[in-house]
Order: structure tokens, then C-alpha cells, then sequence
């Protein structure tokens, strides 16, 4: 009976990914036939647009880099059962982190970039200390306190590039050049091996989560928290150090982007990686390994929409839609619950015993 | 169809089934039906479905299969329990669906509000409602009161007119002796009986079969959802329905022999606890449980005990007194060093706080020991240690499942529950505080944890037992104390020769005995 179960729960769960994507994939498609002039134009540049050349189909990877990265933060944080929105800011803080060691130091090739990304990491693990600490000490929802977060993280970020990384040669305001010794080597196009050192952390989250000490408490307070300080664990410890490891990955997510990506930091405001995590995390259902796939498929989207941008008259923002479409479908519960219970009650083997008699 | 005798039964439910989302057929090909003005008993085991069946009844569930008929009439849009009392159909849950904060009266007119000027409830006639249903039905109940301050047969009374004042016809209780004191059954019963002679029907939802005896004309037994008769009940034994219902000769009497206490592993010493609203809720209390001896806490729900268990497992920290296990005062102890001391806990509602239900059992099975020597190292967790328990455990403690690796929350209650005890009894407990140990289980499961937790007393363990099922108390225990309002009103070092009805009079407060007699000083 429990294996059966598990088998309509996984077909379900698969079903509604699958649908969920196409639904919203025909709504854009809707969406373009309504607003384009030449719309075979505008839906071959998305769909296709990623596969015509090796530059593009780089564009991929590229763009899935950041977002598996905050999926990942997203995931941890989830799985503890809280909902903190901060990753935004630690992204943002992590690329700043980066920076400063990228372009204040200088330091033999490689090492340079590990130091850059392990401050970049370190800036986003502070990122999530305050709401981490005033949850577990005051039991402020940490929701609210990292959404506000972003602002002030995003803001003192500003004030450190200004004051201490501008580049005063530009009028621009964005920070000194790189050094080539601190820069992500690229692999292929614009794809850099940021991108393996995201899959290695998704590897390294999943193990984490499923065969580390902390993981497992992560899990056990994350299902029931109430039930986690009856056996004895600290759920206190548990909410502070899912935060810190949280935006910690999200704070390295920030500073592999800005060493792979940019020549400089340049970000103005707010990258919306960290909200974008929150889509991938979801799609992936708070798996980590997943989070591969699903932001895969999100650079996919994105890298055709940016195709499509640049050579039809459809904008970027169509990408919104999809994401939207997307979340509403996978967070609905109800969505497709009626055939799930169809299901189980079919393996339940009862519906031909109950008509026979 | 406009005579009033065109139909036989006033209620008729046909090939009713029910399955929950996890897989659990609740109700297979139910038929059920009632007679206009009769007591109807609905009983089977805990889980065995006599609920669902009435939850469908009443709105609260949908069905998947089947039809209801009442009046001779299908009706087939009972979507809410707004729909049910409509049909004339009244429930009184197990859990009462009261507000504590407002009056009887006010609870009473909840939803049917007398209008003063169409806006403003109107208090004075809700009064008079309330005084109107309570002396045609003859119950006794004060319509000012504060609904906080009744006690639970009152808010039972109290449940009964909210449903009579709807002009509901059928009566559904389910399991209302449940929380009831004997000498409180008793008066319920005059009262149902009381209201039959007006012309009502009642559903009685209830396993204890000598109530049943007493009181209804006729039974229907449900055995693992399917019905297994229906029965005059001064034709059948209660031998007969007792077989019926649990598919074999049960004897729910457990082996236990005689207790041999040894030293006291736990001492309350003065214990006082007033809660975070100000109220006193523990007075002064004393005790000692010694290793091999079952120590029984008899008592009404809310009285105290829930207050007491989380504070000597640490869930809860008290003002002043002591609480001592093993000779250390636990004050100021983490959950996790109370536990180190040897001290395990089988909580009261197990999905609160007995299991993490997105979890595999497994992971459920470890939450105590994940961090000792074995089951993980500086880092890591240590699967195949973890299996390897964990699948000994379900052996041992015939736990239901495919594998270790399944999801614990599509596990049936009376399987979460032994797995909670598994986990709770195998870590090598001195001190065993089992709440409720076997609330909702089966038969089967009951026999099974009640023989566990003995055999757990004979290897040198005490056990703390809390239960609202008296025959349970009774039948484990080898001494007693008994709670009312916070303190303990009686002590039976030996409560072998101790009856139901003495019990009760002690939990109601109608009796207490002196600060002497409930000494533990020999």
C-alpha cells in the first residue's frame, strides 16, 4: 500500500510539473501571438533561439548560474521551515564581498578567486544573522525582517562601492576593473565554471540535508518544530544556522556571478536573483538536486527571452508571465488533487469491490 | 410521501465508502439506517470508522461513494455542517466547538443571533432563548455564565442545546462519555433519555459496551469500516458485540504481575506552576515514582495533568518546588539532558508532538539518538546504522509499512503511535512518561503497547501513566494518585481493589482526601 502511494504521489507531483510548465508555456505563447507584429518571428526566437549557435546555447548555463545558487539558499531555508526572503540582499552583499577582495588584493590566479568567493560567502552569511537572530531570540517573523533586509543590505552595498571600490576614472558608478587573477575562467561562450561550482553545491546541499547531523535536524524541525524540541534538539540553533548556511550560498551565488559575469561590478539595485530562487526552489520542490534541472530549464526561458528581445518586437518582461504562471500552478494544492485521490482510491482497489456488490 | 409514516427509517445511508487522501479506506459499502425516536448505538474500535461515517453525515467529509436518505427522501447536498442542521441533523463532537470568552447565552444564538434594531445582537432575548430550550428540555445550566468556567459535562449540556435550539431531530453524539465522570454519565443519560421520550433520535457513538446496554434500543458494529450487524440490544450479550467488534474473543486484560518497586527514580517535591495568563494551574504537588512500579495519574482533561507531564520532561519550566530524576534537579536542564537522563516521553497528540510527519519513519525512529555514538559522527549521520534500528524496530514492534524509507504520515494512527513507542521504549528509559499511550489505536496496537509498557516495568522502569480511558488507569496501574483543579485530592499506594465509581467520585472533587492520607512519607 505505502509503495503504491509513493508511486501516484511521484506520477502526480511529476504531472504537475510537466502541466505547469506547459500551461504557462501556451500562455506566453498566447501572449506573443497577441502582441507581436511578426509572431512565428518572435516564438521561434524564443523557443529555438537558445539552440542556433554555441554563444547562445552558452547563454544557458550562464544564466542558470546565479539562480541555482539561490534555489539552493531558498531550498535550506525552506526545509527549516522558514521563509526567508533575504537572499536577495545576501546575493547582492556576496557580490560586493567579492569585490573587495578582487579588487583591493592581489593575489596569485585562483587562489585570488577562492579568497574573493569565500569572502563573498561570509558577506552573505552575515546577511543572515539579524533575521536569523531576532526570529530565534525575539521570534520576530523572519519573513518580513529579511524583505526589509534587502533594502538596508542593498543600500550599504551602495555605500561601499562609492566610498571604498569605485572606479573614479569612469563616470559610471561601478567598481575598478577585476584583475585577471580573481576572474571565473569561462568554459564555453559565456558559460563560466561558476556553474560547476553550483552544481557541486547542490551536490554538496543534498548531502548536507540528507546525511549530515545538521541536516537532519534542518528536516525534523523544518517538518515539526514542536515535535523536534520534544526529542531534544535545539530548534533556536536550527533556525540561526539554516539562515546563516542559507545566505551564505546565496552570498557566494553573488560573488561567482559578478567574477564570471561582469568586468566590474556594476548592479544598481536589486539583481530579482534572489526572488528567482524562491521559483526554482519551489519547481524544484525543495529538492536540491533538482534545483540543477530547474534552473537549468529557468536559463533556458530566460535566454530565449533575451534572444527574443533583442530580435523581435516582444520585451523581456514576457518571462514575468511564465514565472508567475508557474509559481500560482505548482503552489496550488488543490491543483489536480481530485485526480490524485482518483488515483488512490483506484489503488486503494476498492472502486471494483464496491460496484460488484 | 406526505404521510408522515411513508418512511421506515428517518435516516438511511447506503453503500457509503470513504477514502482519505493517504490511501486509508475509512468506510467500505457502509449501510446504515436509524428509526424515528430511537437511541441507535454506532459502535467498533478507535479508527474502526464510526467518525467518518457520521462526519459524512454531517458535512465535514465528502463522500466518495454511496447516498443518504432521510425521511425517506435522497438528499445529496450535505456540504457543510450548515447543510446537516438544516436536514435537521446535530452533532456533538468529541472536542467541544465552543468559545470560551463568551456566555452560554451567547454561544447558544452563535450564527442565529436575535437582532435588536437589525444590527445589534439582541443579549436579553438570547437569555430568554437560552432559558426557553434549557427548561423544555429540562437542563440545567446558568445563561450568564462565562463558557470558560463550565465545567466539561456542563459544556457538554451546553453543546446539546446549541444543536436543540437549531430544530435538529437527529441527535449525533460522538463519544460524549468519553471526558465524563460516572456519576456525569449518568445524569447525560437521564437527559437523552429525556429527550427520546420528546420525540428525538440520537445516534450514541461509543465502544463501551455496558453504556450501550444501558442505554440504546438498537446497535450497528463497524469493524475496519465494513458493518457487521445490526442488533436489538437486549438481544445480543455484551460478549457478542465485544466479539464483533474486534473479530475475536478479546480479554483487554493485561498481564501484569505483581510490581516490585525499588528505589524512586522520580520525585515531585512541592511543585507549583501558574501559567502565563496568571492562572494557578499546578497547587503544591507531591509525589515519588520508584523503578518497577506503574504509577497511574487519574484525572478529568484539564486539570492539571498536561501542565504537570510538560514540566517534568522539561517542556515546560515551573515556578517553585522540585522536580528531581535520578537525585538532579531538572530545572535547569535542556530537553536533551532530561532525556540523557534516562527519561523518555510518548506524548499526548502524537502528530504534534510525537513525529515529524513529512519524515520517513526512519528519521522519526532516530530523533532521540541521531547524535549519540553509532547512529552518526562529528558531521555526518550514519544511514546504514539507522536502518539497521530501524528496521529491527518495525520488526519488533509490528509496525505496518513497506519500508523504513516511507513517509511516516502515510502510516495509520495506531501505526504512528507505535512507532512512537517504539522509539520511546527502546532508548533504555528509566522513567517512562506515557501520555495517553494508546488513544486512537486498535485493539490490537492496545494489547500490544499496554503488554510493552508492563514488560518495560518489570525490567526495572517506572512509568508515569496518564490517561483519560480509566479502564486503562485501572487495569496498568499499581498505584494511583488522582488530580482535580491542580492538586492531587487522592493516593492509592495499592490500587488493585480501587472501582470505577470511587475513581469518579474523586475526579469530580466530590471527594479529597487529607494532606496525610496523600502522603508519600511511610
Amino acid at each position: 500500500m505505502g509503495d503504491k502511494l509513493r508511486k501516484v504521489n511521484l506520477l502526480v507531483d511529476l504531472t504537475k510539473v510537466l502541466l505547469t510548465i506547459f500551461i504557462s508555456l501556451v500562455c506566453v505563447t498566447l501572449l506573443i501571438l497577441l502582441v507581436s507584429k511578426d509572431p512565428m518571428k518572435a516564438i521561434s526566437a524564443f523557443y529555438l533561439g537558445p539552440f542556433t549557435t554555441l554563444r547562445r546555447f552558452s547563454q544557458i548555463f550562464q544564466l542558470a548560474t546565479p539562480i541555482m545558487f539561490t534555489g539552493l539558499a531558498v531550498t535550506i531555508m525552506l526545509k527549516a521551515g522558514l521563509f526567508n526572503m533575504g537572499s536577495e540582499g545576501a546575493f547582492f552583499f556576496g557580490g560586493i564581498g567579492a569585490t573587495c577582495i578582487a579588487v583591493n588584493m592581489s593575489m596569485a590566479p585562483g587562489i585570488h578567486t577562492i579568497a574573493a568567493l569565500l569572502a563573498a560567502a561570509v558577506f552573505g552569511g552575515l546577511v543572515g544573522i539579524i533575521p536569523a537572530f531576532l526570529r530565534a531570540k525575539y521570534d520576530i517573523n523572519e519573513l518580513v525582517v529579511s524583505i526589509m533586509m534587502n533594502y538596508v543590505m542593498i543600500s550599504i552595498s551602495m555605500f561601499i562601492l562609492n566610498y571604498y571600490l569605485r572606479d573614479m576614472s569612469v563616470s559610471a558608478r561601478i567598481s575598478k576593473p577585476f584583475p585577471e587573477s580573481a576572474v571565473i575562467p569561462r568554459i564555453f561562450g559565456t558559460a563560466h565554471f561558476g556553474f560547476v561550482i553550483a552544481v557541486v553545491v547542490a551536490i554538496f546541499v543534498y548531502v548536507f540535508l540528507y546525511r549530515s547531523k545538521l541536516g537532519y535536524e534542518i528536516r525534523i524541525s523544518g517538518s515539526n518544530g514542536l515535535f523536534a524540541s520534544y526529542s531534544g534538539i535545539k530548534t533556536l540553533k536550527v533556525i540561526v544556522l539554516s539562515q546563516v548556511i542559507g545566505c551564505a550560498i546565496a552570498g557566494l551565488g553573488g560573488g561567482v556571478e559578478v567574477l564570471g559575469s561582469y568586468k566590474a561590478f556594476s548592479w544598481e539595485g536589486a539583481t530579482g536573483y534572489g526572488f528567482d530562487g524562491m521559483v526554482v526552489a519551489i519547481i524544484a520542490r525543495q529538492n536540491p538536486l533538482f534545483a540543477i534541472l530547474a534552473a537549468l530549464f529557468m536559463g533556458y526561458l530566460r535566454a530565449g527571452a533575451d534572444i527574443m528581445n533583442r530580435t523581435s518586437d516582444v520585451a523581456l518582461e514576457v518571462i514575468s508571465v511564465v514565472q508567475a504562471i508557474m509559481i500560482v500552478l505548482v503552489a496550488a494544492e488543490a491543483f489536480l488533487s481530485k485526480w490524485r485521490h482518483k488515483l488512490t482510491v483506484k489503488k486503494a482497489g476498492i472502486t471494483k469491490e464496491a460496484s460488484a456488490s | 410521501m406526505t404521510e408522515e409514516n411513508a418512511y421506515e427509517n428517518i435516516l438511511e445511508m447506503r453503500n457509503i465508502t470513504k477514502i482519505y487522501p493517504n490511501g486509508f479506506m475509512a468506510n467500505k459499502n457502509i449501510n446504515f439506517s436509524v428509526r424515528k425516536g430511537e437511541i441507535h448505538a454506532l459502535s467498533g474500535e478507535n479508527g474502526a470508522g464510526k467518525t467518518t461515517l457520521m462526519k459524512m453525515l454531517f458535512g465535514l467529509e465528502k463522500i466518495d461513494q454511496g447516498e443518504v436518505y432521510i425521511k425517506g427522501e435522497k438528499v445529496d447536498n450535505i456540504n457543510s455542517p450548515m447543510d446537516a442542521i438544516k436536514h435537521g441533523i446535530g452533532m456533538v463532537h468529541q472536542h467541544f466547538m465552543l468559545v470560551d470568552k463568551l456566555t452560554v447565552a451567547e454561544n447558544i444564538v452563535l450564527g442565529i443571533e436575535p437582532r435588536k434594531f437589525g444590527v445589534f445582537t439582541d443579549l436579553k432575548k438570547a437569555v430568554k432563548m437560552t432559558q426557553e430550550v434549557a427548561q423544555k428540555y429540562n437542563l440545567n445550566i446558568d445563561p450568564y455564565e462565562k463558557v470558560g468556567n463550565l465545567s466539561v459535562g456542563s459544556k457538554q449540556k451546553l453543546e446539546i442545546l446549541k444543536a436543540l435550539i437549531r430544530g435538529v431531530e437527529i441527535l449525533v453524539l460522538d463519544e460524549p462519555t468519553a471526558v465524563l465522570t460516572p456519576q456525569e454519565t449518568d445524569e447525560l443519560f437521564k437527559e437523552l433519555i429525556e429527550f427520546k421520550k420528546q420525540g428525538h433520535t440520537i445516534i450514541f457513538i461509543s465502544h463501551k459496551l455496558r453504556e450501550v446496554k444501558e442505554l440504546c434500543d438498537r446497535i450497528t458494529i463497524i469493524r475496519a469500516g465494513q458493518v457487521m450487524g445490526v442488533y436489538n440490544v437486549d438481544e445480543v450479550s455484551e460478549q457478542d458485540i465485544s466479539r464483533l467488534m474486534v473479530g475475536r474473543d478479546v480479554i483487554l486484560k493485561t498481564e501484569k504481575g505483581p510490581a516490585h518497586p525499588k528505589d524512586v527514580v522520580l520525585e515531585v517535591d512541592s511543585l507549583n506552576y501558574t501559567n502565563s495568563e496568571g492562572v494557578k494551574i499546578l497547587n503544591g504537588i507531591n509525589f515519588e515514582l520508584r523503578a518497577g512500579q506503574i504509577m497511574g495519574i487519574a484525572g478529568v482533561e484539564g486539570n492539571g495533568q498536561s501542565e504537570l507531564i510538560e514540566i517534568i520532561t522539561g517542556v515546560t519550566k515551573y515556578n517553585y518546588g522540585k522536580v528531581i530524576l535520578h537525585n538532579q534537579e531538572i530545572k535547569n536542564k535542556s530537553i536533551r539532558q532530561i532525556r540523557d537522563l534516562g527519561m523518555s516521553h510518548i506524548p499526548q497528540d502524537r502528530m504534534k508532538r510525537g513525529i515529524a510527519a513529512n519524515c520517513s519513519i526512519a528519521d522519526n525512529i532516530v530523533s532521540d539518538r541521531y547524535q549519540k555514538k553509532g547512529f552518526s559522527g562529528k558531521f555526518f549521520i550514519h544511514p546504514q546504522k539507522i536502518a539497521e534500528v530501524s528496521d529491527k524496530l518495525i520488526q519488533d514492534f509490528k509496525i505496518f509499512c513497506s519500508s523504513a524509507l516511507q513517509p511516516i504520515g502515510s502510516l495509520s494512527g495506531g501505526n504512528i503511535q507505535k512507532v512512537v513507542v517504539a522509539r520511546e521504549l527502546s532508548s533504555n528509559p528509566s522513567v517512562i512518561v506515557a501520555d495517553q499511550p494508546t488513544r486512537g489505536v486498535d485493539v490490537g496496537a492496545t494489547e500490544f503497547i499496554r503488554a510493552e509498557l508492563v514488560s518495560m516495568r518489570d525490567a526495572g522502569a517506572g512509568v508515569l501513566l496518564i490517561s483519560a480511558d480509566l479502564n486503562e488507569i485501572l487495569e496498568l496501574s499499581d498505584s494511583i494518585i488522582v488530580m482535580f483543579e491542580g492538586e492531587i485530592v487522592a493516593y492509592f499506594p495499592d490500587s488493585s481493589t480501587l472501582t470505577e465509581e470511587e475513581l469518579g467520585l474523586y475526579m469530580l472533587g466530590l471527594k479529597k482526601m487529607n494532606a496525610e492520607q496523600v502522603s508519600f512519607q511511610v
